[in-house]
């Protein structure tokens, strides 16, 4: 227990390493850390459906600005309780929501640490030229963020398994139901955000044409995103310039 | 003093690009991105600078703040080295230094501004379309079209970008903005988005129905009745509901909760 515990921290201190260290290319999302998860705790298929899942819940997350969940914590925890205690997807969208939440605190402590601590050291090291001090200060931020992100999920799913199995229990089985009835309607959550993002009226006729190919011609997501590619060519290469047409 | 030019070599150019992955690697609330730009361009600047007084002047130029999209880091590290490497060979002192700071500063805002909407917005968002549905299936092939389509696009951009930076990427950047190309392109990711994003509606958002009424003999199945209406239907509105909400300003969260609520209500009612 404990063993696989260490496990899912390390998943959750490789996203912050993802983001720190290796360029954040978008991949300390839910959909690979989950996938991650279940492959160490030795349920591949269950941790690729719970990250699919979250992805789509989470999808309109981004790291602009102020972040309103913490996902690399909240899917860690959560697909890790999850696959230890035999949980369904349901469930385990209903332990991710409140600990992507509280996680964000989290990162405020880092975020003092590195104020505080790093950014100062820096200075002396740039007034005294010296530059292997500043190759450490670079990673400096990152492993700190990896090993307090290591133990707070570490100690949630090694305390949690116990207190969520009690919480699960206790829920009735109508209750359970509609939560999974929920979370399938859930994911018009991210929809929304994300086209908080794109959408722009001058441009509807593009997301009904995007509604319509799945809905009645069956196309699969892949076949979407290649039709919507044929789009933005059209319009690329027949929309004028403004400049040429001043 | 020599006559020897400072020139970047391939082994230096290629340090300063390996450390572009790590700009996330020390962020601070008052330098951003700052520190690990330092970091980064180090390599050259040693090259460039073998006196210890250059080197330290060299090094106060970029301990400031700097924040951008990642992908993009390595365009602006290109041009740095670029910049620095004129400074460095210009013996009479005819730049001004401090054009290699504001060069970095002028670049950061636009580049954060398209490369969030193509990174975080665009990219991300087709791969979420493609690959999410398919792995809430329990399929792999979703996880793996879900990487592929984030570490292509972005590691293309880092490597390319770069080598354009170093080889003079201002002057092709105010180009392209001034023909309105970069605009086009805003413009042909959005379509792009919104044929993905509206075709990510029906695979993704369910709406279950299971009110069954008896009446005069015959069924009414509601889920029959709105399947002959429009397939989809619900989710749409769904959808599109939650959308008003969040640009009337409410909360994903609070969004996230009532939708629970409603799921469960619904149920208990047996309309779910």
């Amino acid at each position: 227990m404990i063993l696989k515990a260490v496990f899912v921290g390390l998943i959750a201190a490789y996203g912050r390493i993802e983001q720190g260290w290796l360029g954040q290319q978008m991949i300390a999302r839910p959909i690979w850390l989950c996938t991650l998860v279940g492959l160490l705790l030795g349920d591949l298929k269950q941790g690729i459906i719970i990250g699919g899942s979250l992805e789509l819940i989470w999808a309109g997350v981004v790291q602009v600005g102020a972040v309103p969940t913490e996902v690399v914590t909240g899917s860690t925890v959560a697909c890790g309780l999850a696959i230890l205690n035999n949980l369904s997807v349901a469930e385990a969208v209903t332990i991710a929501i409140p600990v992507g939440l509280l996680a964000t605190l989290i990162g405020q402590i880092n975020n003092t640490i590195s104020v505080t601590v790093w950014s100062p050291m820096a200075n002396v090291a740039t007034e005294k030229g010296d530059v292997k001090k500043i190759w450490w200060l670079g990673l400096a931020g990152c492993a700190t963020q990896a090993v307090l992100y290591f133990t707070a999920v570490f100690l949630a799913v090694a305390a949690g398994s116990e207190v969520v199995n009690m919480v699960i229990s206790a829920i009735p089985q109508v209750i359970r139901d509609g939560l999974a009835n929920a979370s399938k309607i859930l994911p018009a959550v991210g929809i929304g955000i994300l086209m908080q993002f794109a959408f722009d009226i001058k441009y509807v006729g593009f997301f009904i044409l995007g509604f319509l190919l799945p809905t009645y011609l069956g196309f699969n997501s892949v076949a979407v995103a290649l039709a919507g590619f044929a789009c933005a060519l059209i319009y690329f290469f027949l929309k004028p310039n403004e400049e040429e047409e001043d | 003093m020599t006559e020897n030019k400072a020139v970047l070599t391939k082994k230096e150019l290629n340090s300063v690009f390996l450390r572009s992955y790590q700009a996330l690697g020390c962020y601070t609330y008052d330098k951003q991105q700052g520190i690990a730009y330092l970091r980064a361009m180090t390599p050259a600047l040693e090259k460039l600078y073998p006196e210890h007084d250059d080197l330290v002047e060299a090094m106060k130029r970029h301990n400031t703040m700097f924040n951008t999209t990642c992908a993009f880091v390595p365009f602006c590290l290109g041009i740095s080295c670029a910049m620095e490497e004129e400074y460095a060979n210009d013996k009479n002192h005819e730049m001004n230094p401090e054009s290699i700071g504001a060069v970095k500063i002028a670049l950061m805002g636009p580049l954060a501004g398209i490369g969030d909407s193509f990174f975080w917005g665009t990219f991300r968002m087709i791969a979420c379309g493609v690959g999410a549905p398919m792995a809430a299936e329990g399929n792999i092939v979703g996880v793996i079209l879900y990487l592929l389509l984030n570490l292509i696009p972005s590691t293309l951009t880092r490597w390319y970008g770069f080598k354009l930076g170093y080889a003079g990427g201002r002057q092709f950047l105010s180009k392209i903005q001034a023909d309105g190309t970069l605009a086009k392109m805003t413009d042909a990711a959005k379509v792009l988005a919104m044929v993905v994003i509206g075709g990510m509606i029906p695979q993704i958002v369910k709406f279950p129905i299971a009110l069954t009424l008896e009446m005069g003999g015959g069924q009414f199945v509601l889920a029959d009745v709105l399947e002959g209406i429009m397939p989809n239907l619900l989710p749409l509105l769904l959808s599109i509901f939650v959308y008003r909400f969040i640009m009337k300003g409410v909360k994903p969260n609070t969004i996230i909760f009532s939708l629970l609520g409603l799921g469960i209500v619904l149920t208990l009612l047996g309309v779910m």
